[in-house]
């Protein structure tokens, strides 16, 4: 029987003013290519919503086979409300840019014996009590920090490619 | 549900004018991850409106004092109308922010955040009764540690800002 559990709240990034659509697509894109992630993505929508601008969404859900009984899960859901694109002369050199408010919210789960060896009701309950209570440092050392630090440099290099005022990331 | 106890709500301190608004971020980021806090950043928005940059933060970085309790700073930043505006200091041109500041501080311990004594009825009145009798005192040491790393990070942060401290 397989679970998940949520390693932390949801990170959110909201923003309005200007900003480079294709290039924080990209950025996350890469982000996890480099970190070996499958990556799927369940919905691109870009629809005509009001005269101000289009609506797009994208909603990501990567995911890494960590070992025989760990995987990690992480989803990315990105709205952009009033998204225009115009021309703008950035140092010199005229560049495509968008314009509109957005939010970015990440999240992860960790999913414990995703091939399901552990069927009978016994072996569920010792599966549960070995997780939750005899190795739960370990898997919080080990596994839930790894992956709650992962995706705060996610979101620093997001906020960073932006160019937000808080793009320090201490830890 | 872990129990929450409150030990100040709503301190807060204002500011206006010149803010280094990306300093100012690293040095709460800093300053918490090296007084051993785990980060939990809650809100971050930025938004650019006509009269300025607004931005919102709401950060509520913990440190688990054992497996059982964990003290929570809660520090929620509100910086309104920022405009840029380019300082000369020693010959050197800064790039600077002026504009509205709003720091507010709630600060509480959280006990039984994993919920382990909460399972059973017994297990709750095993929990209240230890709580107020026989793990008190180490709670209640935990309150000063609490306050008094509040009042470092108000400290350091007027201390940033060049305001007055009493």
């Amino acid at each position: 029987m397989s679970f998940e559990e949520p390693v932390m709240a949801p990170l959110d990034i909201r923003y309005k003013g200007i900003y480079d659509l294709d290039g924080i697509y990209k950025l996350m894109r890469q982000w996890f290519d480099d970190r070996k992630y499958d990556f799927m993505e369940n919905l691109y929508k870009d629809k005509v919503a009001s005269p101000f601008g289009n609506e797009v969404e994208h909603n990501m859900t990567p995911e890494i086979l960590v070992n025989d009984f760990i995987k990690f899960h992480i989803q990315v859901i990105t709205k952009f409300y009033d998204y225009k694109d115009f021309e703008a002369e950035i140092g010199g050199e005229k560049k495509m840019v968008s314009d509109g408010r957005f939010f970015i919210k990440l999240s992860a789960t960790i999913e414990f014996d995703y091939q399901n060896r552990f069927k009978t009701p016994f072996q569920k309950k010792l599966l549960f009590f070995l997780i939750k209570t005899l190795l739960v440092r370990y898997y919080e050392f080990k596994y839930y920090d790894k992956l709650t630090y992962d995706l705060y440099d996610l979101q620093a290099k997001l906020k960073k490619f932006i160019k937000m005022e808080s793009e320090y990331n201490a830890y | 549900m872990p129990e929450i106890r409150n030990l100040t709500y709503g301190e807060s301190f204002i500011y206006k004018g010149l803010i280094n608004v990306k300093e100012l971020y690293a040095l709460i980021d800093k300053w918490f991850k090296d007084h051993g806090y785990e980060k939990n950043e809650l809100w971050n928005f930025e938004e650019v409106y006509e009269d300025g940059k607004q931005i919102t933060l709401k950060i509520e970085p913990y440190r688990k004092i054992s497996d059982y309790a964990k003290i929570t700073i809660r520090m929620t930043v509100h910086l309104r109308k920022l405009q840029e505006v380019v300082v000369e200091k020693k010959d050197l041109k800064l790039k600077l922010m002026k504009g509205d500041a709003r720091f507010v501080f709630d600060t509480f311990i959280v006990t039984d955040y994993e919920g382990h004594w909460e399972t059973k009825p017994f297990y709750f009145f095993v929990k209240t009764i230890a709580e107020k009798f026989l793990y008190k005192s180490y709670i209640d040491r935990y309150e000063e540690v609490l306050l008094r790393d509040k009042e470092m990070i108000k400290r350091e942060l007027k201390s940033f800002l060049n305001m007055q401290r009493f």
